[in-house]
């Protein structure tokens, strides 16, 4: 399809409240990222993050479609009425945003300098986990086994898809995959430990536990 | 902005908001191009099929060789454009130093658009967006000798602009010029 209102592009309801329409995904857009977030009710629009992990290393421009927001940019507060471009050039100043009413509405455009663009792996765990929240953990899986396909042995897919796979049960293939993402990204041993996706299969060895309660300390 | 092409185009009832073209012509960069309507009301032509465009819409264009243009349907009209190429990383256009000349050659500001292109080519010596232009604005102020030779440094810089200018008639007085005839040949 070659045009569409912000209505036509599917819509998935994130953690912090807000509407995830992803218009890369609705177009199939491979040369920058873009998509749009918009409020509920008023709240946080834009998680606090930085652009210096994973698949980082982005500029990104927000652009304030309608509604009213602040923006945070390392602890400078920014107001931001309709038509209001935020440019974030450094990946790592700290950004975030909040949305002052219902319906305000962000495109938020990045890439990288210098490199082709490339489908962040967050956007299909995204994509997953509305999937998974809306019940459908088979969904989930396949969104992210077709992605891994594309790229395999990515941490970040590789350990979101462990994680799908623990909570459906499916002992084996998450073993597998967390396996996977641990070995390609160590830093990620330390965020397993305590993330209760792997709750199911944490009686393996291999899974990371949580500090103070070693394998054999009892658990098992 | 380095990561990708980001540009606004306003304009009022009946007026160009993005004139027409595709991403394969001569100097185009291949990108891949979403329009968003920001405010006003717009009609766009993609690849021959109309698209009535009110504020919040979008449009996209992948494949480069599609012709797009717009057209604003009320005042006011404003259309974000946002472009980069697909598996290749992006970089600023050449022609974005030079986007000021259109200003001076909708006032027929023949000289003052030359002046303003000398300086561009001073900054970025060679690049045939800029010396086709001057041998526009050139060839419009009546200095047929200095147009032709731009002209043909732009031709051999990018041999696509040897079509545009078979058509421009910005070119109307050299046409009969036999210099410029075998330029265009």
């Amino acid at each position: 399809m070659t045009a569409s209102a912000l209505a036509g592009v599917e819509s998935l309801r994130t953690r912090d409240g807000y509407d995830w329409h992803s218009i890369r995904h609705h177009f199939d857009v491979r040369g920058f990222g873009v998509n749009a977030n918009v409020a509920v009710e008023p709240g946080v629009i834009v998680e606090e993050h930085d652009e210096t992990h994973g698949d980082g290393g982005q500029e990104e421009l927000y652009v304030v479609l309608s509604g009213r927001a602040t923006f945070t940019l390392e602890g400078e507060e920014v107001d931001a009425p309709p038509g209001t471009l935020v440019f974030v050039r450094d990946p790592a100043v700290k950004r975030a945003a909040v949305a002052h009413e219902a319906g305000t509405a962000l495109l938020c455009l990045g890439g990288r300098p210098g490199q082709p663009f490339r489908i962040s792996s967050w956007e299909y765990s995204r994509r997953a986990l509305a999937r998974a929240e809306a019940g459908d953990g088979d969904a989930a899986i396949a969104i992210l086994e077709k992605a891994l396909a594309e790229r395999p042995r990515d941490p970040v897919l590789s350990y979101d898809l462990a994680c799908f796979e623990s909570l459906a049960g499916r002992r084996e293939d998450a073993l597998a995959h967390l396996k996977v993402a641990l070995e390609a990204d160590p830093s990620l041993v330390d965020h397993a430990r305590t993330d209760t996706d792997l709750d199911p299969i944490r009686d393996d060895p291999s899974v990371p536990r949580p500090p103070g309660d070693p394998i054999g300390s009892g658990r098992q | 902005m380095q990561a990708f092409g980001i540009n606004a185009y306003s304009g009022d009832d009946g007026q160009t908001v993005i004139a027409e073209h595709d991403e394969t012509q001569a100097l185009a960069a291949e990108h891949q191009e979403l329009y968003v309507v920001l405010a006003g009301r717009a009609t766009f032509t993609v690849g021959g099929e109309e698209i009535d465009a009110p504020p919040g819409t979008f449009v996209f264009v992948g494949d480069p060789s599609t012709r797009r243009a717009a057209v604003a349907r009320e005042g006011g009209t404003t259309v974000l454009a946002v472009g980069a190429p697909a598996g290749e990383a992006y970089s600023v256009g050449r022609w974005e130093p030079m986007a000021g000349f259109f200003d001076f050659y909708m006032r027929r500001d023949y000289e003052g658009g030359i002046a303003f292109l000398e300086e561009c080519l001073r900054r970025d010596p060679g690049y045939p967006g800029t010396l086709y232009n001057l041998a526009c604005a050139e060839s419009l102020a009546g200095r047929a000798d200095d147009a032709l030779e731009h002209l043909r440094a732009a031709i051999e810089g990018e041999p696509k602009l040897r079509e545009n200018a078979r058509e421009d008639q910005d070119f109307a007085p050299l046409r009969d010029d036999p210099r410029f005839r075998e330029l265009v040949r």
